[in-house]
């Protein structure tokens, strides 16, 4: 609750109480304010004006003392009076209230949220329940209004049903159920009666627009966060409309506001403007007040007061001492902790040093060993069969590389290789096998039909090493194969699979109506942590490209700004992603989660959902803010983007460098955006100098897709748009 | 804008100034103007214009309130409090008078806002209608010390009748 907000809880209270002072035998009735309280109520002191509207109006008098009231009280301040006074205004913002409790609880995020896509319509139904209200008086010389009044309900009906006993009539049901049926509403649309039945909001609402008091936005720099929307309990837009007709100037807006770009002033006929002045241009304006709000907020010390006796100017004395960057909160998973994860240590040994390894191959595949291996001829689609993991552990050997003809020819010769130690034992088989083929068959068509044959059992047995690897990973990871029928997932993929229980493998139809996100030229593609993979299907490299998962995973953090979490209320970071769901929203400091901790596999949804630009990831260990990051460029240009076709980004971050996170957020949104078509590879630089040197690189952070095309130095979100642009149109 | 800013602001005020002085609009003139009226509007609750009290009520006395009747033999004076916008005071005093036909040892007197409102005051009467009760000498009938007042017309003949009874 913000400061105004608890001025103005403070205000209602004792508004409230000032009148309803009948309790002291203090009555003034004869006063009238613009606020709707039941004048029928025991202890009311003052009378309500619609109540004695319609009397003058069934007396056949036009109402000028109540109308002269009003209309005194709204061209000095509006509609100040339903947002600071009106005990109705209290009773549906303490429902309001409730229901924020309600939704803490239960952590839903559900807001009716009436958009302006149709007309405002609400001006024009608080008429008519005021000219309903007049022509009823008039027509039946009754206070109709009065009959089914809702606060007269809560004001007047249960105090005197408790006091005199209870009795019934019909406007006694109807009037409860107007209440209850109002209650309800209150509880869907906030300030619902306010909205669109208040008679005197007929009233009050179009004199925002003449008051003295007005509500003025500096529309420069505003970074359309709609966080003064969000906190609207009207949901006006504020920006567009700061004077709308249906604002009951609750100031909630200038209170939330993070850049203190609303506020309230005086409007006496274009006169006086609030204070906004510009203190860089002037900074000894005269209608400047002292104040020195300006000095508190410059967060470079840029500002100050001093004496300036004839020339011989002092120094501040309100110079800035201490830097913001140590007032920042790190909230970690160790203080606030995660349900279902396990708190792990701080400060930095939280990350293994599995990193030396992925590196170690990298520098290994840069000389082009790793690469130049045959894939596997064996792998042909639709062929499940392979041994369980603890006879292959027996085993320890790998799969062949040469064909069938080939390996009988070496083992003719003796010169087989070391790797297949069973052959004895298999031998038998095979030449048993080779018996059945009909002589007829020429050399190569015998190769293709019983090549699998004679290889099956032992087509998918994964190295030894790989598979130690793979049955001690302890990041997630997520595979997802996109194929016409399950046959065609590759079966070294069904062994990966099976060797680890962390990888979790899902097989989609292209039938099936998730599979449209996906990129499905190539079948069967192959998304590793949603990013297409782009090689050859072989062990070795699917291997590598878990391998390079598993650094990310285990170096890249996803970080909160809670700062910019404040009065938002859509939170489509928890509608996009669970893990969310798991995370503490606090109201201030910074939240880092490593991504290992928290079960993330870095799809970057969230990422694109957040509108606000609070979820970011960081390399490194450290918090690594970044104030003005922001990624709506990339959002823009999303059409391009999911377009575009696969292709492999190396990453060379430093880390815990702004720069860096920067670029690395950028290319996460790139990927999602691109339906994981742009798959990616982080390097870290400080560790990997001659990858650098080898590849022409001459700044850090550099996003290398090859020599020609690289983005080095600072990257911004116009260069990474460039690239993509470039990309599209290679084979688009 | 300005020039409807200018215009809202002397509007309001006429209309506040009109209001006070009694230059009030309309074929029925006030004296004091509509402020007074409305101190009365406001100080005295019509129990049925909020809708508190039923509209329409039966004036003839049921065989039970007959019988309890027939049983006082000690002098009760009822005071009414009415007025004359007031739609349901006439039942309130049709049943009271229907009371004092029956038994003679029962009588009553009709205190008028118009008329009489320095009685509203002393009893602290703020609702219409609102009946109290007298013994012969003169002394109010107190419950709790408080004033045993009967408000409203809902179950008024069982009300009163039981007022009544605990006069005696």
């Amino acid at each position: 609750m913000g400061k105004i907000k608890r001025i103005r809880t403070l205000s209602q209270t004792a508004s409230l109480i000032i009148i309803n002072l009948g309790f002291l035998g203090i009555f003034f009735k004869h006063i009238t304010g613009p606020v709707f309280n039941c004048y029928a109520c025991p202890w009311a002191s003052i009378s309500c004006p619609i109540g004695l509207l319609q009397n003058f109006v069934m007396t056949g008098q036009v109402p000028t003392y109540v109308l002269g009231t009003m209309g005194a009280v709204f061209v000095f301040v509006g509609s100040a009076f339903c947002g600071w006074v009106c005990p109705f205004g209290f009773f549906q913002d303490i429902i309001d209230f409730i229901k924020s409790i309600f939704k803490k609880k239960n952590k839903k995020q559900k807001k009716v949220t009436l958009r302006s896509k149709s007309k405002d319509i609400s001006l024009i139904t608080r008429f008519i329940v005021l000219i309903a209200t007049l022509v009823l008086a008039i027509r039946f010389v009754d206070t109709i209004f009065c009959k089914l009044c809702p606060i007269g309900t809560i004001e007047a009906t249960f105090p005197y049903q408790l006091t005199n006993g209870f009795s019934y009539n019909i406007w006694l049901g109807a009037r409860v159920v107007i209440l209850i049926v109002l209650v309800i509403m209150f509880f869907i649309v906030s300030r619902f009666w306010c909205r669109y039945l208040c008679p005197i909001g007929a009233l009050s609402g179009p004199s925002n627009k003449i008051s003295l008091l007005k509500l003025f936005h500096s529309g420069e720099n505003c970074g359309n966060c709609n966080i003064c929307k969000d906190v609207c309990p009207l949901d006006i837009e504020v920006t567009k409309d700061p004077n709308s007709t249906r604002c009951t100037r609750c100031a909630d807006c200038v209170d939330k506001c993070p850049k203190g770009h609303l506020g309230f002033g005086l409007d006496i006929f274009g006169l006086v403007t609030p204070l906004d002045i510009e203190v860089t241009k002037d900074p000894n304006s005269t209608r400047c007040t002292r104040c020195a709000d300006c000095v508190d907020k410059c967060p470079k010390g840029h500002l100050g007061f001093g004496l300036d006796i004839f020339g011989l100017v002092t120094v501040s004395p309100f110079s800035k001492k201490t830097k913001k960057t140590t007032e920042k909160k790190l909230v970690t998973p160790l203080s606030e902790g995660i349900p279902e994860t396990e708190t792990p240590k701080v400060e930095g040994e939280v990350f293994t040093d599995e990193e030396t390894d992925v590196l170690d191959e990298f520098k290994y595949r840069e000389k082009g060993t790793l690469v130049e291996r045959p894939t596997y001829m064996g792998f042909k689609k639709g062929e499940r069969i392979y041994l369980p993991y603890d006879e292959i552990k027996k085993l320890g050997v790998r799969p062949p590389k040469a064909s069938l003809s080939n390996l009988l020819k070496q083992e003719q010769d003796g010169t087989l290789s070391e790797d297949y130690i069973d052959q004895e034992l298999e031998e038998n088989k095979i030449l048993e096998k080779l018996n059945e083929i009909p002589k007829s068959l020429p050399k190569e068509e015998m190769d293709k039909q019983h090549f699998e044959k004679f290889r099956a059992p032992r087509r998918t047995e994964l190295h030894f090493d790989h598979l130690r690897y793979l049955s001690e990973l302890d990041v997630p990871i997520d595979i997802k194969t996109i194929a016409n029928n399950s046959s065609e997932i590759p079966a070294v993929l069904m062994a990966l699979v099976d060797a680890s229980n962390k990888i979790s493998f899902e097989y989609i139809n292209t039938m099936d109506k998730r599979a449209g996100w996906y990129y499905q030229d190539n079948l069967p593609s192959i998304y590793i942590n949603e990013k297409y993979y782009n090689s050859s299907i072989s062990e070795d490299e699917l291997i590598y490209k878990i391998k390079i998962e598993r650094y990310i995973l285990e170096n890249v953090s996803l970080a909160i700004d809670y700062a910019k979490c404040l009065g938002c209320n859509p939170q489509s970071c928890k509608k996009a992603c669970n893990i969310f769901k798991k995370i503490p929203i606090l109201e201030e400091g910074y939240g880092i989660y490593p991504l290992k901790n928290i079960g993330c596999n870095l799809c970057g949804k969230c990422i694109v959902e957040c509108d606000r630009g609070g979820v970011s990831f960081i390399f490194g260990d450290k918090l690594v803010t970044d104030t003005n990051f922001s990624i709506e460029g990339i959002k823009k240009n999303h059409e391009i983007i999911s377009s575009i076709y696969p292709e492999n980004v190396v990453l060379f971050l430093e880390k815990n460098k702004k720069h860096s996170n920067r670029a690395l957020n950028y290319t996460v949104a790139l990927s999602y955006l691109s339906h994981g078509k742009l798959s990616y590879q982080l390097v870290d630089a400080e560790k990997n100098q001659e990858a650098i040197l080898k590849r022409n690189i001459s700044a850090i952070p550099c996003f290398w897709v090859s020599s020609n095309s690289q983005i080095s130095g600072m990257i911004s979100e116009a260069a990474v748009l460039a690239f993509v642009r470039k990309i599209w149109k290679w084979k688009g | 804008m300005k020039i409807i800013s200018i215009i809202a602001f002397v509007l309001a005020f006429v209309l506040l100034i009109s209001g006070i002085y009694g230059l009030s609009i309309g074929p029925l003139v006030i004296e004091g103007g509509q402020q007074a009226k409305s101190n009365q509007i406001g100080s005295y609750i019509c129990l049925s214009c909020v809708g508190l009290t039923g509209n329409t009520v039966s004036h003839t006395l049921t065989d039970d309130t007959l019988n309890r009747l027939a049983r006082i033999d000690y002098p009760v004076k009822i005071w009414v409090f009415t007025s004359t916008d007031c739609p349901t005071c006439p039942d309130a005093k049709a049943i009271i008078l229907n009371f004092t036909v029956e038994n003679p040892n029962i009588t009553y007197e009709e205190i008028k806002l118009e008329s009489q409102p320095q009685f509203f005051d002393t009893y602290a009467v703020s609702e219409l209608p609102t009946v109290i009760l007298f013994n012969k000498d003169g002394n109010v009938l107190m419950k709790n010390n408080f004033v045993y007042k009967i408000i409203g017309i809902d179950n008024f003949q069982e009300k009163l009748i039981e007022a009544v009874e605990t006069v005696g």
